[in-house]
């Protein structure tokens, strides 16, 4: 037993490790003074932040981060809101055009960003949503709805029909119905869907690419791109710019663990 | 008024379209002299009590009882009156705070029981309230009910499998077989006085026994014959039975109505027996005879010391058989 | 009361959708449809005038030396990174699956880069395979090999990607599987223990064949996305060397952006959603019919 476990221990840690080495390369490279040449497995000698604080000044990391926090967050509410609400009548009212219209939502999951890009972009700048938050929300929002309805008509489906039955009778119109007693149920799932969504919305460089092309409005992902491109010459810098974006959705994740995988196999049960 | 019948006779569905819950394809219902076909299931005065109780989970018990009447915009003095009246009468004032989740079966049952009741409603719907308590509870909310029943003296309509509840809840039985109604009568006159095969196998425990005869006529009076045996035939029957000579009937008979007999006489038969169950003034006898397995309940006091052989002979107390026509099913003994 | 009011009582309710398929059709729908007239004209995503040239956009891709390259990358990476990460997911997945002091810590660290963007980690990764100074050098030049310039062949930089990629998402593929293992009743073991079966025998005969539905869910997830890649192909390679590394997906990227040829591109789209519809719909029908139960 202790052996089995000696071993298991082992393997786990240098498992760990290769998975931490891209971190830990970033770390000590934007540790490192761009004079300091040495191999990048070696920690730094001393520790300089010049490198964090080019990237924010330069990159202004911090204004995209702002940026994505305020489209994360809108569209976050968005989507869950209006999942839950298309969700209820897909999940009790069963007739053929309901079905049709779940399978579609779940085909719109399947459709590659890329394909969409081309007209997408052309619908958008026509409608002059180009760089504008409402029209990278309204896209992403659009995107992620499909994921969002799914989980909560799932969900809405495991709901005794009685409950509804029995407001009904008590006195509600369906409409209360939705809001008085499905909607507070509905806790659970909502968390998972807030934090898969907030995650992909964050994360999400395809639409952002093509939506925010000025650059008085950027996500962090389009940040760190495009400073990586300029300073093709000071990686420190480079490497600084993509911690300080990886690190709060690293401490979110680590706080909030449990509810993150739980949400993965979650919305995975489909 | 007890709906009874086995699983898919649409008895809930009946149920269910009394509360509006489902759409009736055809015909009308009618609440006091109100068509209510039309009507939403909130403005036809009724409350219902669902199986699995169906309580709100994210409200308190009180905010479960109260909310029809919150809906129907009742002040505020007159819900809390409600509730604490009901809360009392079912002994449940101090749950009022607690969540569903909080309590057991029983608990929550009278909660749905109160969420009805407060809203003093025309008429009072159960869903097989009772099926998903143990036997213990199940008996004490029997009760509880029926004098729910009479303080209230409201219409209820109630829905059941389980024969016993409804033979001992009901006022009126409508016994239903695959969506159609099989017969509708008092509890008494349902057991002395089925109008079919079905309901008078359906209703008293042990089972009615039914066995297969054949009509002859001696001597100018019909007779039945079964296996070696002949029984008489009541007088009050003998017009009737007479058109069936020489046609098969089915007998029924009930475990009580079968006797032990010495005799040895033509409707002596002769049964072997296959398990004895004693019970202190009775046993119940599972025999087979003639192809047929019967049951019967014997009156015995087997405390002292009285038992029965591996055969013995049995007769039917035939003034109290029922006769079922074969094709119909009808009850011809009536 | 009458029948009409009954009707639009009951599926009024109905309306609670109608925001999201607004949003749906404005932003999903007609970009399709037109999508799919733009793949017919010669448009270059700008100048107010075009033609229409039938399917010359199709003919012309297919027979695209790039486009074929691409298509295949596409496949390549999808079912590459699959394969990958089914093995190590599981893997890892088996590995986790007891209780010991590492393991809290190990599951942490490996799902970690899950959370952060796929492009994000392609630079971040960058650092380990520069020609001057990257850490992959430095490991290969200790054992006396001469540094490489790892990006720099096609075929080596759609097996990093591929590598790079199953590394970021195993951790889906490891919790799907954890979730599974934990899934399967002890008693099935304990059963085959007293029959007498070796522990080799016992993951062949109870436990890949009850992870079915995670299998089923996990590949279904790491193909569809490894189908889609895009951010770590632009992040690494952005396509190159000139066009060897691309995926669809990337190639419809710079023949938009790049050659500004928006109809052609638009072409592309359509054939890309068009095979993984075909694809999904081929998984669905193949794993629906073996649903197990349990």
């Amino acid at each position: 037993m202790k052996k089995s476990n000696l071993i298991r221990n082992i393997v786990a840690v240098v498992v760990a490790a290769v998975h931490f080495i891209p971190f830990y390369i970033a770390i000590t490279v934007a540790l490192k003074p761009r004079t300091d040449f040495s191999s990048r497995w070696a920690l730094p000698t001393e520790v300089n932040l010049d490198n964090f604080a080019y990237a924010i000044n330069r990159a202004r990391i911090l204004d995209a981060m702002r940026d994505s926090a305020i489209i994360t967050v809108v569209s976050v509410l968005l989507v869950a809101l209006l999942g839950a609400m298309a969700a209820y009548p897909l999940a009790r009212m069963k007739n053929r055009f309901n079905a049709v219209i779940l399978k579609v939502v779940l085909g719109v999951m399947m459709i590659p960003p890329l394909s969409m890009l081309v007209p997408l972009v052309t619908l958008m700048s026509d409608i002059n949503g180009i760089s504008t938050y409402w029209g990278i929300i309204c896209v992403l929002v659009t995107f992620q709805l499909p994921l969002s309805i799914f989980m909560y008509t799932n969900f809405i489906e495991a709901i005794p029909r009685e409950l509804d039955e029995a407001a009904e009778i008590d006195g509600c119109s369906k409409f209360m119905i939705f809001y008085r007693i499905i909607l507070p149920l509905l806790k659970p799932v909502t968390a998972t869907v807030v934090i898969l969504t907030g995650v992909f919305i964050w994360n999400d460089y395809q639409f952002s690419l093509y939506i925010l092309q000025s650059p008085r409005l950027r996500v962090v992902t389009l940040a760190v791109s495009s400073f990586f491109g300029q300073s093709s010459s000071n990686l420190g810098a480079a490497a600084a710019c993509a911690l300080i974006a990886v690190v709060p959705v690293i401490v979110v994740y680590i706080a909030l663990q449990k509810y993150f995988v739980r949400g993965m196999i979650d919305s995975a049960g489909k | 008024m007890v709906l009874v019948g086995p699983s898919g006779c649409a008895k809930s569905t009946t149920l269910r379209m009394i509360a509006g819950l489902e759409e009736a394809a055809g015909g009308t219902i009618e609440i006091g002299d109100k068509v209510v076909n039309d009507t939403p299931a909130k403005d036809r005065g009724i409350a219902m009590v669902f199986q699995n109780y169906a309580l709100y989970p994210h409200m308190t018990v009180y905010e479960n009882m109260a909310f029809g009447l919150k809906m129907r915009k009742f002040p505020k003095e007159e819900v809390d009156a409600r509730v604490r009246d009901a809360a009392e009468k079912l002994e449940i004032t101090e749950l009022l705070d607690r969540k569903p989740k909080e309590m057991s079966g029983g608990q929550r049952q009278r909660v749905a029981l109160g969420r009805a009741m407060v809203r003093q409603p025309e008429v009072f719907l159960f869903d097989e309230p009772l099926s998903n308590l143990d036997a213990k509870l199940r008996v004490s909310m029997r009760v509880r009910i029926s004098q729910l029943h009479k303080q209230m003296g409201s219409t209820m309509i109630y829905v059941t499998h389980d024969q016993t509840e409804a033979m001992t809840m009901g006022d009126r039985i409508t016994v239903l077989k695959d969506g159609k109604i099989m017969q509708v009568d008092t509890p008494l006159n349902l057991y002395n006085r089925p109008a079919n095969k079905f309901v008078a196998g359906f209703i008293g425990s042990p089972m009615m026994n039914f066995v297969d005869v054949t009509v002859a006529v001696r001597d100018g009076a019909a007779v039945l014959k079964i296996g070696d045996n002949v029984l008489s035939v009541p007088e009050r029957l003998q017009e009737t039975v007479k058109q069936y000579a020489g046609k098969p009937l089915v007998l029924g008979v009930r475990p009580e109505h079968i006797k032990l007999t010495g005799s040895g006489g033509e409707d002596a038969l002769p049964g072997d027996i296959l398990v004895k169950e004693e019970m202190r003034n009775e046993v119940i006898v599972y025999f087979d005879y003639a192809g047929n397995r019967l049951t019967a309940r014997i009156a015995m006091d087997t405390e002292e010391g009285h038992t029965l052989n591996d055969s013995e002979r049995f007769t039917f107390d035939m003034s109290r058989c029922h006769l079922f026509d074969t094709e119909t099913e009808v009850n011809i003994a009536l | 009361m009458n029948k009409y009011s009954k009707f639009a009582r009951q599926h009024m309710v109905n309306l609670l959708y109608l925001p999201a398929l607004i949003m749906f059709s404005i932003f999903v729908l007609y970009p399709f449809v037109k999508g799919i007239s733009l793949s017919f004209t010669d448009w270059n995503g700008f100048s107010q005038n075009f033609n229409y040239v039938g399917f010359r956009n199709y003919s012309e891709l297919f027979q695209d030396v790039n486009v074929r390259k691409a298509f295949t990358n596409t496949l390549v990476y999808g079912f590459g990174s699959t394969l990958l990460q089914q093995c190590f997911g599981l893997g890892y997945a088996l590995l986790l699956n007891q209780s010991f002091a590492m393991r809290k810590f190990a599951r942490t660290v490996i799902y970690m880069p899950v959370m952060i963007a796929g492009v994000i980690m392609g630079y971040m990764t960058y650092f380990l395979l520069q020609y001057n100074n990257g850490t992959l050098n430095d490991v290969i030049s200790l054992f006396g090999f001469a540094p490489v310039d790892w990006l720099a062949d096609g075929n080596r930089a759609v097996a990093i990607i591929i590598v790079i990629n199953s590394l970021q998402f195993v951790g889906i593929s490891m919790v799907i599987y954890l979730a599974g293992l934990q899934n399967i009743p002890k008693s099935f073991y304990e059963a085959s223990d007293i029959d007498g079966a070796g522990k080799i025998n016992q993951f062949f005969h109870i436990t890949l064949p009850l992870l079915k539905p995670a299998v089923i869910t996990s590949v279904t997830i790491n193909l569809i996305g490894g189908l889609k890649l895009f951010d770590q192909i632009k992040a690494l390679t952005n396509g190159g060397p000139g066009y060897e590394s691309h995926s669809m997906s990337t190639l419809i990227d710079a023949t938009y952006f790049r050659s500004q040829q928006a109809g052609y591109s638009a072409a592309m789209g359509i054939v890309l959603f068009l095979f993984i519809l075909v694809v999904s719909l081929i998984i669905l029908r193949m794993f629906d019919k073996r649903r197990f139960e349990y």
